[in-house]
């Protein structure tokens, strides 16, 4: 049996987090552009106590150098202009072609993680699904 | 303004500036267009938040600034961020092989001899190519010598039946030294582009 640590669980869910996090993005800028302190804000709160607000924008700048976003300037009423996000045709894109990788991935993933074993024999010494996850070296 | 606000907004102030200053030693290894965006989008984070706490009657003080600090992570954070972040994606640059190569190639139109010496020079920096490969960019004058010498003894030792027939032989032997030094030059560039991408 794999001895999986207590943090574990919570580094796994937060690698996953961090892998989709961009076309978190670029989905919270669908339907509005979004001014960068909630962006980031709202950001931190999808990807977990973990990360820190401050480590997304580089990302964000990435994703501008790519043209999935753009960014504008707006008047605020309570302070300085504030920079806007908007998703470009390209990020639109993007975003399209991952929600269809999502779907698929996702439907394969839980297919193999709720079927039973295929072989009884292998099923008898392998265990449960779950203790197939990957063990870590020594 | 009561003078008490006064010196409240400066240790909020002076929480920032050691926070930037914090960031700005932390990302020292980073492009400087990097770091100066980053660090200014850290700037306008920290006066928006703290624009918007005013704006929500909260009190614009040194505690809120922690606080907002505390959130963006330690400035070694943002910067192991911003480092593995953008590292990967600035463009693979193979500025240094394509001067290379032109020099070499053209050489012959500026100083020759010297272009050519210059050219091996600048093989030495190069970060992409092989040792092969940078013998190879140093023998891109080779091609366009060695007709020139095949020409030039040929027409000195095989008696050359007029003026004509002695210009379509040095501009057959000019057409193929071009197209050798350009085959030679593409492969160049080419492996310099491959190295990119694969790296070994």
């Amino acid at each position: 049996m794999s001895c999986m640590e207590p943090g574990d669980a919570t580094k796994v869910t937060a690698q996953l987090r961090r892998g989709v996090l961009e076309h978190c993005v670029l989905a919270l800028l669908r339907t509005r552009e979004m001014y960068t302190l909630d962006l980031v804000r709202e950001l931190a709160r999808v990807s977990g106590q973990s990360v820190s607000e401050g480590t997304l924008y580089p990302m964000l700048t990435r994703l501008r150098r790519d043209g999935k976003v753009t960014t504008t300037w707006h008047e605020s009423a309570s302070g300085p202009p504030r920079k806007y996000f908007a998703l470009t045709d390209q990020g639109r894109g993007a975003l399209e072609t991952f929600v269809v990788g999502w779907r698929d991935f996702t439907t394969a993933i839980d297919a193999l993680l709720a079927a039973p074993p295929a072989d009884p024999d292998r099923a008898a010494t392998a265990g449960p699904v779950v203790d197939a996850t990957p063990r870590k070296g020594p | 303004m009561p003078s008490s606000s006064t010196a409240r907004r400066t240790a909020a102030d002076d929480a920032v500036q050691n926070y930037l200053d914090r960031l700005a030693a932390a990302t020292s290894t980073l492009p400087p267009a990097e770091r100066s965006e980053l660090v200014q989008q850290i700037t306008d984070h920290l006066a928006a938040a703290r624009a918007d706490a005013r704006a929500d009657g909260l009190p614009d003080d040194e505690a809120l600034v922690l606080n907002l600090v505390e959130d963006l992570g330690t400035p070694e954070q943002v910067a192991a961020a911003a480092g593995a972040e953008l590292a990967p994606h600035t463009p693979p640059s193979v500025g240094l092989e394509i001067a290379t190569v032109s020099v070499l190639a053209f050489q012959w139109l500026v100083v020759p001899g010297l272009g050519w010496v210059v050219g091996i020079v600048m093989t030495f920096f190069s970060t992409r190519w092989t040792v092969g490969q940078k013998l190879l960019a140093a023998a891109l004058p080779l091609p366009a010598l060695l007709i020139a010498l095949a020409s030039l003894g040929t027409a000195l030792a095989v008696p050359v039946s007029g003026r004509i027939d002695l210009v379509v032989r040095v501009l057959v032997g000019l057409a193929l030294g071009t197209a050798l030094t350009f085959v030679q030059a593409r492969h160049l560039v080419r492996a310099a582009h491959r190295d990119t991408s694969h790296p070994h």
